[in-house]
């Protein structure tokens, strides 16, 4: 690499050499040619400036390593209260950056699955819907008109193995005309939890209609 | 807590939902420690105090600290950390008290921390949203769970080493077909109501 | 063979986690109902224990040895809580149908043992790849207990019908008795062709 500094800044250096030198080569081959002599010369004289960058760096962190090593031995209690703390940080923070990143990427999709899930009930009816004030779980839906098509209410009647989530829909005739279940742990049939759900939700849509 | 909701808890958590035979958790040990039937005993012994412990102190970490500010992604990393350090105690505990027992487990006591059961009821109990005498009173009726099952599988596996198989089967795969056939024995609780 | 090529033969085949350590039984049972999950389970695993086995491996030197397995922990949680959020993000039916198993890869005796055995005493790459090769393996094992949980149970191979409508439903495969006599089988299947290789020899 020396010699090939020495090529490109000081051609006249061949001939400035002591006379102990080796005779030059009669025709020193050319040097390659280099699709991009520009970046080849910026490389070149970037090497060293890297290279000693380097190696102050890495001179710099062994130091900086043996000193810490000297207060911090391996196995004694300070380095091992210290390594725990610096990961729980470390990993803490990195869960952290994930779930910020994600965070409105999952309340995103839950709420796009909510709404679908309360519009299941009404196969077949485009609705929108929105939390009506007469209830925490009732959400009322309206059509493309504006019209009030109907309610979703949420219900969590209790299985075997815990809650079951459903969505009941009721028409402005207080007629059920359909149910989803979101969520259950129940093995086997559960009809009956069906049916306490739908009289649960009638009962809670009733209470909230009641002026 | 009314004796009729503690029974359905009890029978839901041991027969009708066995964390081993059901729910999937806690095969490895499963597995790993039935071939005698004393360290068997021993072994689900540890870890119904485990899981019991670890549900009453996972529970107290998430109303309190978890819940409040609001650092819920940080659960998994809690729960595992409190179950480590619970099976460091018992660990402890029982080389003091039980060296016998403690030295005929051997490496599986401190896997219980590897036990899916252990982090499966904790994890359980967090997402139903119980409260804490329901969590804790499940928690431990999922190990009583899991000591039956490891029980019964002990009894048979001891039995296993005079039956007739293709020498393929030798060693875990009969046992695996023999817990699946324990298993089917119990999908005969799936519809059991209370 | 490569020496890469060796790490690979050997995570897939002769140390396969589950069919020939029998590390990981409860998510090879759990998730392995349908091919779908069992591929999902596979490649969060497999993403879990290249990750670890990088960090692990890079930090060996700085983690003393008494306080190692709770450094583990701390890193694999941190792993699997960043999947865990990623899947429900960017995969929510995955996610779903996961459950409480994505966070327990926590404690898949597989993460943990890869990390004591191999990450904490190798280089980088060599302990990167070794997660790849063990992810792989787990992630073959899966797919072979699933693909007969699923065919038996529905007739199909990744919602794809593969055999014919009159091809009676087992539904006792996808039940969890069938998951135990399909991992059972597979296992079994392995030994044998072990016993064959090692044809002559005692194993």
């Amino acid at each position: 690499m020396k010699d090939d500094f020495a090529e490109a800044a000081d051609p006249r250096e061949e001939e400035e050499q002591p006379a102990a030198a080796p005779p030059p080569l009669a025709e020193a081959p050319p040097p390659a040619e280099s699709k991009t002599p520009g970046l080849n010369s910026v490389l070149k004289r970037a090497r060293p400036v890297v290279e000693r960058v380097a190696g102050v760096t890495a001179r710099g962190l062994t130091v900086t390593g043996r000193t810490l090593r000297r207060f911090f031995k391996k196995d004694s209690v300070p380095n091992l209260v210290l390594v725990m703390f610096l990961l729980t940080v470390v990993t803490a923070s990195c869960v952290g950056i994930v779930v910020s990143v994600t965070e409105d990427r999952i309340a995103e999709g839950k709420a796009e699955s909510f709404a679908e899930a309360l519009g299941t009930v009404f196969p077949g009816l485009e609705l929108t819907f929105a939390p009506s004030g007469i209830g925490e779980n009732i959400y009322e839906g309206r059509d493309g008109n504006g019209q009030l098509a109907g309610f979703s209410i949420l219900v969590s009647p209790k299985g075997f193995s815990g809650f079951v989530d459903m969505v009941v829909g009721v028409d402005t005739l207080r007629e059920v005309t359909g149910v989803t279940v979101v969520r259950h742990r129940e093995t086997g049939d559960y009809s009956a939890v069906l049916t306490q759900g739908i009289s649960e939700a009638l009962a809670a849509l009733d209470r909230g209609l009641q002026p | 807590m009314t004796l009729s909701a503690l029974v359905n808890l009890s029978l839901g958590a041991i027969l009708i939902e066995n964390f081993v035979l059901v729910r999937f958790l806690g095969v490895c040990p499963f597995l790993g420690v039935s071939k005698k039937q004393d360290t068997a005993l021993g072994m689900s012994l540890a870890v119904i105090f485990v899981m019991t412990m670890a549900s009453a102190a996972a529970w107290a970490v998430e109303e309190f600290l978890l819940e409040p500010f609001e650092i819920g992604r940080l659960r998994t990393l809690a729960f595992v950390l409190i179950i480590a350090a619970l099976v460091q105690l018992v660990e402890l505990f029982m080389q003091k008290a039980a060296p016998a027992l403690h030295k005929s487990l051997g490496i599986y006591l401190p896997l219980i921390t590897t036990n899916c059961a252990v982090l499966g009821v904790a994890l359980i109990n967090s997402n139903s949203g119980t409260g804490f005498i329901e969590s804790v009173l499940f928690a431990f009726m999922s190990g009583v769970g899991f000591m039956v099952a490891l029980m019964l599988f002990s009894s048979i596996r001891a039995r296993l080493e005079f039956s007739e198989h293709p020498e393929a089967f030798e060693g875990f795969p009969i046992a695996l077909v023999t817990a699946g056939l324990l298993a089917l024995a119990f999908m005969g609780f799936s519809t059991v109501e209370i | 063979m490569t020496q890469t090529g060796k790490q690979f033969k050997n995570g897939i085949i002769d140390q396969n986690p589950v069919l020939v350590l029998l590390l990981g039984m409860c998510p090879a049972l759990a998730t392995s109902s349908s091919m779908t999950d069992a591929a999902g389970m596979g490649f969060t695993t497999t993403a879990v224990l290249l990750c670890s086995g990088f960090t692990i491996s890079a930090l060996r030197k700085l983690i003393p040895e008494k306080i190692r397995i709770a450094a583990f922990t701390l890193i694999i949680a941190g792993f699997v809580t960043a999947a865990d959020f990623l899947l429900q993000a960017y995969a929510p039916a995955t996610a779903d149908s996961l459950g409480i198993f994505i966070p327990l890869i926590v404690v898949n005796c597989l993460v943990f043992a890869r990390a004591e055995v191999f990450a904490f005493r190798n280089g980088v790459v060599r302990s990167s790849l070794d997660g790849l090769a063990m992810g792989m393996g787990f992630l073959a094992a899966l797919l072979a207990i699933a693909a007969i949980r699923e065919m038996l149970s529905a007739g199909t191979l990744f919602d794809f019908r593969v055999l014919p409508e009159s091809f009676p439903a087992v539904t006792i495969m996808a039940q969890p008795a069938g998951g135990f006599f399909a991992v059972g089988l597979v296992v079994a299947a392995m030994q044998l062709l072990k016993r064959k290789g090692k044809a002559g020899v005692s194993v």
